[in-house]
């Protein structure tokens, strides 16, 4: 079930919001835990009944693994912990590109069944993960069993985020089993943020979708604007998608009573790689952080303590090292392809740059030429991140930075002439409705994108006045007009 | 009452039903302004004004439109371009030729240069409201939609808040836009000899083939608009002339290999029975390759390559021009 979805909107979310309220008051804590375990059960089982199984046998796994882990705090039971997990991930979402890869390099051939990736496997697997390493460093205890099945299953932030950590939610779930209440209201701001996320995926991201997609299919022959419009377009769109996800994630949580972590901070503000991954998928950048390169670079450090080296060296060991590495496995973790691994370098090469810049003690670059230089980096990242193969992805950044002229569409003659360009045949700007349509979107969006303000960071700051009413009863008619085509949220295939 | 429990019983619904309020209104003021949100708006209200007496009226799919929008085809006056697109669809065809048709104008012959495709495939739901069923509202055109585009059409009432682009938006844009009251006539003829451009070959095999394999079935809908365009041949007396608009060659030889052009064909007569001494099916293809489309195959690649498809539209329309039958011979 998506987020967008008239039978989750108009059915299963108040039916769920209703049952669980009144199972917290006539039932108590622990039957309104029980009941979204089953509400959650039902919201995956109802994209696909098998693979919820696997869901819960993965769970039950993890629990009682745990349990193990917690007694033992063996490091050696970790790893194979962490290494069941993630051979599960492997055999469902990497089993072909490793075939595909090892075909090309020894010419075995290999029967390639066509992959069917779980939904939302990578985020609950990473969830779980954390739990473990948590659990064996005794940070976290190991909670009666529906707590834990919700804190992986809780459906707001179950497909896609955002990736919450048991710190985060083990105390509320324990608060919840207790019958405590918030001392806040959460609910209206809950609300108010849904609707505001819902307005960005269905008003906002939907609406560049079709042109972008008309980029993507065939990059092969595009002329220097249309790349440069594909490109941005792409990035505006899967910003405004993905965050008003993580918006409606967030808000889903806090009208059950819930306070999920944020995810997304005006990235495309950022004047600076290290500042801008800061603001991107905040909580997968802290998952990447804290558990490969905070172990990775504080191993280095001490290597360099110890051995007493310096420079340059001292700099790849503790920083380059662990931020490249940090970066291939964020790439694989966004998909089984070269391009992912290639959009994870190109961001990796982009933040050691801006270490190396600042630990060199090099001048302050003024903040546009920051920013230009960071929105740039992502750019070319996400190239590659949004094409279907590497030849798509290098075509596409050729046309962008060594182009073969610029040119404009033939139905732009007359303007060629007075510029002094020539005219070429375009295959996506063919038609200047198209293209003026294409571009009044790019033209919105693109301020939107660093002026909005995200109330999923502080939600508690949305006042139930009037003027938040009328702003929201405007997005919401929008929304509601809008929601008639279904569409898949972009991060759903990770 | 807390604020929260204020915001949710009073202040949000309020808040909803006023700007539900302001945004019917503001579609009731704009309600009955003549739409210009694209081209077959601009050619739904031209067709009942423009009073120049065409002699052919050339209706077509955007292969024909991307053409005749560019370059002048026949004389000047002679050819009123009725051109749209897929999007648009047959149904936009007929209704607009009937407009133009109910509105005193009487054409000699009406030229219909389309893609097959156009007749056997289905046309685009999420379109169809854009591009027809808002801009033919008039009676008779509701009721040709709701019985044979059922599928398509959507008449129950909407609050014009879950409209706005359409009651609001689209209405205000074209209030800022005059395209004027005239059919569009593009000012230039094509070039008598064009250059024909040569490129590289970048077709892509998956659609090459998924077009190989496409349905040959006409739509019942189709068929229906078909009777309905042959039925005012009849009655307004005009001869329909269908040319099927330039094909990629290999693309049309592979179809003529393995029958599916002929088994189009083949259901013509029968769709056409009630007009059949006023209908000829041309084909461009057959005399002439065009070998550079685009990646979907279906527009034609290159500006000499249009301007051969504009002369060759023009000699098409000279060739029935002649008189029908031959002048006396004077010894």
């Amino acid at each position: 079930m998506l987020f967008t979805d008239p039978v989750f909107i108009f059915a299963f979310l108040p039916a769920t919001l209703v049952l669980y309220f009144l199972a917290r008051k006539y039932l108590g804590g622990r039957a309104a835990i029980f009941f979204m375990v089953l509400a959650s059960a039902a919201f995956y089982g109802y994209w696909s009944v098998k693979y919820l199984g696997l869901l819960l046998a993965q769970i039950l796994f993890n629990y009682y693994f745990a349990k193990t882990l917690s007694r033992t705090e063996s490091r050696a039971l970790l790893w194979l912990g962490i290494g069941i997990n993630l051979a599960l991930l492997g055999y469902f979402k990497y089993r072909n590109f490793f075939l595909e890869n090892l075909e090309l390099a020894t010419g075995w051939q290999f029967h390639l069944a066509a992959l069917f990736v779980p939904l939302g496997i990578s985020f609950h697997t990473f969830q779980q993960i954390t739990y473990l390493t948590d659990v064996t460093d005794g940070e976290e205890k190991v909670p009666p069993l529906p707590q834990y099945i919700l804190f992986v299953m809780f459906f707001p932030q179950l497909i896609a985020g955002p990736i919450v950590l048991h710190r985060e939610m083990g105390r509320q779930l324990a608060a919840v089993a207790e019958n405590k209440w918030l001392d806040k209201a959460t609910f209206g701001p809950g609300f108010a943020i849904f609707c505001f996320g819902l307005f960005k995926k269905v008003c906002l991201a939907d609406n560049l979708a079709n042109y972008v997609d008309a980029v993507f299919v065939w990059p092969q022959p595009l002329q220097f604007l249309e790349a440069w419009a594909g490109a941005v377009g792409y990035a505006l769109q899967l910003f405004f998608d993905f965050s008003g996800y993580s918006d409606m994630a967030v808000g889903l949580g806090l009208m059950f009573g819930f306070v999920l972590p944020f995810n997304f901070n005006i990235p495309f503000a950022a004047t600076s790689m290290t500042e801008y991954w800061k603001r991107w998928h905040i909580t997968m950048t802290r998952f990447f952080t804290m558990y490969i390169y905070s172990p990775v670079s504080l191993a280095a450090h001490r290597m360099v303590a110890e051995r007493d080296i310096g420079g340059v060296r001292a700099f790849l060991m503790c920083i380059a090292w662990p931020t490249m590495l940090a970066f291939l496995a964020s790439g694989l973790w966004h998909g089984a392809g070269w391009t992912f691994i290639v959009f994870g370098l190109v961001n990796a090469i982009g933040l050691v740059i801006n270490h190396a810049w600042r630990e060199g003690k090099m001048p302050r670059l003024p903040k546009f030429l920051g920013w230009l230089l960071t929105a740039l980096t992502i750019l070319v990242s996400l190239v590659y991140f949004r094409a279907t193969s590497m030849t798509q992805a290098n075509t596409l950044l050729r046309v962008m930075f060594f182009p073969d002229g610029i040119a404009l569409p033939l139905w732009a003659e007359g303007l060629a002439a007075r510029v002094g360009l020539h005219v070429r045949y375009f295959e996506v700007f063919q038609a200047a409705n198209f293209t003026a349509h294409f571009l009044g979107v790019m033209v919105l969006l693109a301020p939107l994108s660093v002026l909005l303000p995200n109330p999923s960071m502080q939600p508690f700051k949305v006042v139930p006045s009037f003027k938040t009413a009328f702003a929201l009863a405007v997005m919401v008619w929008l929304t509601l007009g809008w929601l008639g085509e279904p569409r898949t949220f972009l991060y759903f295939q990770f | 009452m807390t604020e929260w429990q204020k915001f949710f019983l009073i202040r949000f619904p309020l808040a909803v039903l006023a700007v539900a309020l302001v945004v019917e209104v503001a579609a009731s003021l704009l309600h009955g302004v003549t739409l210009h949100r694209h081209n077959v708006d601009d050619l739904a209200n031209a067709v009942a004004h423009d009073n120049r007496p065409y002699k052919v009226v050339l209706l077509g799919d955007s292969v024909t439109h991307n053409v005749a929008h560019k370059y002048r085809i026949g004389d000047a006056d002679e050819v009123a371009d009725l051109t749209t697109h897929a999007f648009a669809g047959l149904p936009s065809s007929m209704f607009l030729l009937q407009r133009y048709l109910v509105s005193g104008h009487r054409p000699q012959h009406v030229v219909m240069a389309v893609s097959r495709g156009i007749f056997v495939q289905p046309m685009d739901k999420g379109m169809f409201a854009y591009y027809v069923s808002s801009v033919f509202t008039h009676a008779d055109e509701r009721e040709f939609l709701k019985k044979y585009y059922a599928d398509y059409v959507d008449y129950r009432w909407r609050p014009a808040a879950l409209s706005a682009t359409t009651r609001i938006g689209e209405p205000l844009f074209s209030l800022l836009r005059h395209p004027g009251d005239a059919i569009w006539a593009a000012p230039d003829s094509p070039a008598p000899k064009p250059v024909l451009e040569q490129f590289a070959d970048d077709r892509d095999e998956n659609v090459f083939n998924d077009r190989v394999k496409e349905t040959t079935t006409i739509r019942p809908e189709a068929r229906a608009v078909l009777e309905s365009v042959c039925s005012l041949s009849k009655r307004f007396g005009f001869h329909l002339h269908l040319l099927w608009a330039p094909m990629d060659s290999r693309l049309h030889a592979a179809l003529q290999a393995n029958g599916n052009l002929q088994r189009i064909d083949a259901q013509l007569p029968e769709i056409f029975t009630e007009c059949q001494s006023l209908v000829t099916v041309n084909d461009t293809s057959a005399t002439q390759e065009y070998p550079y489309f685009d990646r979907g195959l279906i527009h034609i690649k290159g500006l000499g390559w249009e301007q051969q498809y504009a002369l060759q539209l023009a000699s098409f329309i000279h060739g029935f021009q002649a008189p029908a039958v031959p002048a006396a011979d004077p010894r």
